[in-house]
Protein backbone atom coordinates (compact mmCIF):
# COMPACT_ATOMS: atom_id res chain seq x y z
CA UNK A 1 0.00 0.00 0.00
CA UNK A 2 1.20 3.34 -0.95
CA UNK A 3 0.52 6.92 0.21
CA UNK A 4 -2.23 8.31 -2.28
CA UNK A 5 -1.93 12.60 -3.48
CA UNK A 6 -5.09 13.70 -4.99
CA UNK A 7 -4.46 17.38 -6.66
CA UNK A 8 -7.76 18.89 -7.09
CA UNK A 9 -6.78 22.53 -7.41
CA UNK A 10 -6.22 24.81 -10.70
CA UNK A 11 -2.54 25.63 -10.99
CA UNK A 12 -2.30 29.50 -10.04
CA UNK A 13 -4.99 29.85 -7.99
CA UNK A 14 -3.22 29.89 -4.96
CA UNK A 15 0.10 28.29 -3.29
CA UNK A 16 -1.87 25.21 -2.48
CA UNK A 17 -1.51 23.18 -5.64
CA UNK A 18 2.31 24.39 -5.84
CA UNK A 19 2.85 22.94 -1.83
CA UNK A 20 1.23 19.98 -3.16
CA UNK A 21 3.56 19.08 -5.33
CA UNK A 22 6.02 20.03 -2.68
CA UNK A 23 4.69 17.26 -0.31
CA UNK A 24 4.83 14.84 -3.22
CA UNK A 25 8.17 15.31 -4.05
CA UNK A 26 8.97 15.21 -0.38
CA UNK A 27 6.86 11.52 0.19
CA UNK A 28 9.27 10.30 -2.74
CA UNK A 29 12.18 11.36 -1.47
CA UNK A 30 11.53 9.29 1.29
CA UNK A 31 11.13 6.25 -0.82
CA UNK A 32 7.46 6.16 -0.25
CA UNK A 33 6.59 5.43 -3.70
CA UNK A 34 3.33 7.65 -3.67
CA UNK A 35 0.55 7.53 -6.06
CA UNK A 36 -0.58 10.85 -7.55
CA UNK A 37 -4.35 11.49 -8.66
CA UNK A 38 -5.59 14.04 -10.54
CA UNK A 39 -9.44 14.79 -10.91
CA UNK A 40 -11.98 18.09 -11.30
CA UNK A 41 -9.98 21.68 -11.80
CA UNK A 42 -6.47 19.45 -11.14
CA UNK A 43 -6.69 18.21 -14.34
CA UNK A 44 -5.83 21.73 -15.45
CA UNK A 45 -2.41 21.10 -13.66
CA UNK A 46 -1.12 18.94 -16.30
CA UNK A 47 -2.08 21.57 -19.21
CA UNK A 48 1.23 23.14 -20.10
CA UNK A 49 1.14 26.13 -19.44
CA UNK A 50 2.98 29.62 -20.40
CA UNK A 51 5.34 30.98 -17.50
CA UNK A 52 3.24 33.16 -15.37
CA UNK A 53 5.16 36.46 -13.93
CA UNK A 54 6.92 35.70 -10.55
CA UNK A 55 6.07 32.00 -9.99
CA UNK A 56 8.05 29.13 -10.76
CA UNK A 57 6.01 27.08 -13.67
CA UNK A 58 4.05 24.22 -11.66
CA UNK A 59 3.58 22.04 -14.53
CA UNK A 60 7.11 21.83 -15.99
CA UNK A 61 7.93 20.42 -12.19
CA UNK A 62 5.03 18.07 -12.84
CA UNK A 63 6.75 16.90 -15.73
CA UNK A 64 10.03 16.09 -13.36
CA UNK A 65 7.68 13.85 -11.01
CA UNK A 66 8.96 10.85 -12.71
CA UNK A 67 12.94 11.93 -12.52
CA UNK A 68 11.88 12.31 -8.95
CA UNK A 69 10.53 8.94 -8.65
CA UNK A 70 7.09 9.43 -8.76
CA UNK A 71 5.69 6.23 -11.16
CA UNK A 72 2.15 6.30 -10.65
CA UNK A 73 0.56 9.31 -11.71
CA UNK A 74 -3.70 8.75 -12.97
CA UNK A 75 -6.03 11.34 -14.11
CA UNK A 76 -9.48 11.14 -13.70
CA UNK A 77 -11.43 10.42 -17.26
CA UNK A 78 -14.88 12.32 -15.92
CA UNK A 79 -12.83 15.37 -15.13
CA UNK A 80 -11.18 15.56 -18.41
CA UNK A 81 -14.29 15.25 -20.28
CA UNK A 82 -15.74 17.81 -17.81
CA UNK A 83 -13.60 20.58 -18.72
CA UNK A 84 -13.36 18.80 -22.93
CA UNK A 85 -9.56 18.29 -22.31
CA UNK A 86 -8.00 15.44 -24.08
CA UNK A 87 -5.49 13.15 -22.89
CA UNK A 88 -3.31 13.66 -25.57
CA UNK A 89 -3.23 17.44 -24.09
CA UNK A 90 -1.93 16.74 -20.64
CA UNK A 91 2.12 16.58 -19.73
CA UNK A 92 2.86 14.37 -17.92
CA UNK A 93 -0.31 12.10 -19.49
CA UNK A 94 -0.47 9.72 -16.75
CA UNK A 95 -3.44 6.58 -16.71
CA UNK A 96 -6.70 7.28 -17.29
CA UNK A 97 -9.27 5.69 -14.60
CA UNK A 98 -13.13 5.79 -14.22
CA UNK A 99 -15.12 7.25 -11.18
CA UNK A 100 -14.94 4.09 -9.77
CA UNK A 101 -11.89 2.74 -10.21
CA UNK A 102 -11.26 6.46 -8.41
CA UNK A 103 -12.87 4.90 -5.04
CA UNK A 104 -11.13 1.87 -4.94
CA UNK A 105 -7.96 3.36 -5.11
CA UNK A 106 -8.79 5.96 -2.25
CA UNK A 107 -9.66 2.77 -0.41
CA UNK A 108 -6.46 0.77 -0.77
CA UNK A 109 -4.48 3.37 -0.50
CA UNK A 110 -1.94 3.73 2.69
CA UNK A 111 -3.11 7.27 3.70
CA UNK A 112 -4.36 10.09 1.35
CA UNK A 113 -3.71 13.35 1.38
CA UNK A 114 -5.68 16.22 -0.44
CA UNK A 115 -4.32 19.55 -1.87
CA UNK B 1 -16.00 4.92 28.20
CA UNK B 2 -15.92 0.91 27.05
CA UNK B 3 -13.39 1.44 24.52
CA UNK B 4 -10.83 3.58 26.88
CA UNK B 5 -10.95 -0.13 29.11
CA UNK B 6 -10.47 -2.52 25.96
CA UNK B 7 -7.79 -0.97 24.69
CA UNK B 8 -7.35 -2.48 21.53
CA UNK B 9 -9.95 -0.13 19.81
CA UNK B 10 -7.23 2.85 20.54
CA UNK B 11 -5.73 4.15 17.61
CA UNK B 12 -3.13 6.62 16.48
CA UNK B 13 -3.94 9.80 14.38
CA UNK B 14 -1.06 11.93 12.22
CA UNK B 15 -3.55 15.33 12.01
CA UNK B 16 -2.50 17.28 9.11
CA UNK B 17 -3.76 21.20 9.54
CA UNK B 18 -3.75 23.17 6.40
CA UNK B 19 -5.79 25.70 6.98
CA UNK B 20 -5.91 29.58 7.97
CA UNK B 21 -6.55 30.49 11.49
CA UNK B 22 -10.14 32.10 10.59
CA UNK B 23 -11.09 29.06 8.32
CA UNK B 24 -13.42 26.48 9.72
CA UNK B 25 -10.85 23.71 9.07
CA UNK B 26 -8.79 25.27 12.37
CA UNK B 27 -11.60 24.82 14.41
CA UNK B 28 -12.54 21.78 13.44
CA UNK B 29 -8.91 20.19 13.19
CA UNK B 30 -8.70 21.26 17.12
CA UNK B 31 -12.02 19.86 18.03
CA UNK B 32 -11.66 16.60 16.15
CA UNK B 33 -7.51 16.47 18.18
CA UNK B 34 -9.69 17.16 21.16
CA UNK B 35 -12.22 14.60 20.90
CA UNK B 36 -9.20 11.80 19.98
CA UNK B 37 -7.73 12.41 23.56
CA UNK B 38 -10.78 12.81 25.32
CA UNK B 39 -11.66 8.88 24.03
CA UNK B 40 -8.45 8.12 24.28
CA UNK B 41 -6.71 7.79 20.99
CA UNK B 42 -3.35 9.30 20.23
CA UNK B 43 -1.97 12.18 18.53
CA UNK B 44 1.58 11.16 17.01
CA UNK B 45 2.16 14.49 15.42
CA UNK B 46 -0.24 17.36 14.33
CA UNK B 47 1.60 18.63 11.20
CA UNK B 48 1.12 22.44 10.09
CA UNK B 49 1.28 23.14 6.57
CA UNK B 50 0.03 25.40 3.94
CA UNK B 51 -2.01 28.77 5.53
CA UNK B 52 -1.93 26.69 8.83
CA UNK B 53 1.14 27.48 9.72
CA UNK B 54 -0.48 30.73 10.29
CA UNK B 55 -1.40 29.15 13.77
CA UNK B 56 2.13 29.32 14.72
CA UNK B 57 2.23 32.52 14.72
CA UNK B 58 2.59 34.05 18.28
CA UNK B 59 2.32 37.98 17.08
CA UNK B 60 -1.05 37.52 15.73
CA UNK B 61 -3.40 40.00 18.12
CA UNK B 62 -7.24 39.46 17.49
CA UNK B 63 -9.91 42.03 18.15
CA UNK B 64 -11.78 41.60 21.66
CA UNK B 65 -14.48 39.29 21.30
CA UNK B 66 -12.84 36.59 18.78
CA UNK B 67 -11.46 33.86 19.07
CA UNK B 68 -7.58 33.42 18.76
CA UNK B 69 -7.22 29.73 17.19
CA UNK B 70 -3.47 29.66 17.06
CA UNK B 71 -3.85 30.01 21.22
CA UNK B 72 -6.10 27.53 21.60
CA UNK B 73 -3.88 24.95 19.55
CA UNK B 74 -1.28 26.22 21.38
CA UNK B 75 -3.02 25.36 25.23
CA UNK B 76 -4.22 21.71 23.58
CA UNK B 77 -0.55 20.70 22.64
CA UNK B 78 1.32 22.04 25.22
CA UNK B 79 -1.31 20.50 27.84
CA UNK B 80 -1.56 16.97 26.14
CA UNK B 81 2.38 17.49 25.39
CA UNK B 82 1.76 16.39 21.69
CA UNK B 83 4.44 17.16 19.17
CA UNK B 84 3.55 20.12 16.99
CA UNK B 85 5.30 20.87 13.57
CA UNK B 86 5.61 23.75 11.48
CA UNK B 87 6.49 23.24 8.24
CA UNK B 88 9.43 25.20 7.67
CA UNK B 89 9.32 26.07 3.97
CA UNK B 90 5.50 26.88 4.43
CA UNK B 91 6.39 29.00 7.33
CA UNK B 92 9.34 30.69 6.13
CA UNK B 93 7.45 31.54 2.35
CA UNK B 94 5.12 33.14 4.75
CA UNK B 95 7.35 35.21 6.86
CA UNK B 96 7.38 33.28 10.31
CA UNK B 97 10.85 32.28 11.58
CA UNK B 98 11.89 31.25 15.02
CA UNK B 99 14.81 32.14 16.81
CA UNK B 100 17.65 29.75 14.71
CA UNK B 101 15.68 30.65 10.98
CA UNK B 102 16.05 34.51 12.12
CA UNK B 103 19.39 34.25 12.89
CA UNK B 104 20.12 32.84 9.55
CA UNK B 105 17.98 35.83 8.45
CA UNK B 106 20.39 38.15 10.54
CA UNK B 107 16.96 39.06 12.66
CA UNK B 108 16.43 38.87 16.56
CA UNK B 109 13.38 37.67 16.54
CA UNK B 110 11.22 34.39 17.18
CA UNK B 111 8.24 34.58 15.71
CA UNK B 112 7.03 31.20 16.77
CA UNK B 113 4.64 30.24 19.33
CA UNK B 114 6.58 28.13 22.31
CA UNK B 115 5.49 24.07 21.78
CA UNK B 116 5.37 24.42 18.15
CA UNK B 117 8.68 23.78 16.38
CA UNK B 118 9.82 24.33 12.63
CA UNK B 119 10.67 21.28 10.99
CA UNK B 120 10.53 19.65 7.26
CA UNK B 121 7.56 17.90 5.45
CA UNK B 122 9.84 14.58 6.56
CA UNK B 123 8.19 15.06 9.47
CA UNK B 124 4.84 14.69 8.60
CA UNK B 125 5.54 11.64 5.90
CA UNK B 126 7.04 10.21 8.89
CA UNK B 127 4.03 10.48 11.18
CA UNK B 128 1.75 9.53 8.90
CA UNK B 129 3.52 6.29 7.86
CA UNK B 130 3.53 5.67 11.66
CA UNK B 131 0.02 6.13 12.93
CA UNK B 132 -3.19 3.86 12.07
CA UNK B 133 -5.06 6.87 10.76
CA UNK B 134 -4.19 10.56 8.83
CA UNK B 135 -6.76 13.37 9.14
CA UNK B 136 -6.08 16.41 7.23
CA UNK B 137 -8.72 19.55 7.69
CA UNK B 138 -8.57 22.48 5.11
Amino acid sequence: MSPLFIFTETPNNNTQAREGVEALLACAAFDQKPTVMFIDQGILQLIPQADQIGSKNLNKMLQALEIYGVESIIVCANSLARFGVKLAELKPQGKLITLSERASIIQHAAWVACF
Amino acid sequence: MASQEAGFFMASFSICIKAAPQASGAAHGLEFAKACIAQGHSIVRVFFYGDGVYLGLKTQALPQGEICWGKLWQNFLVDHKIDAVVCIAAAVRRGIVDAAEARRQNLDIDLLREGFVLSGLGQWIAANSTADHTMSFG
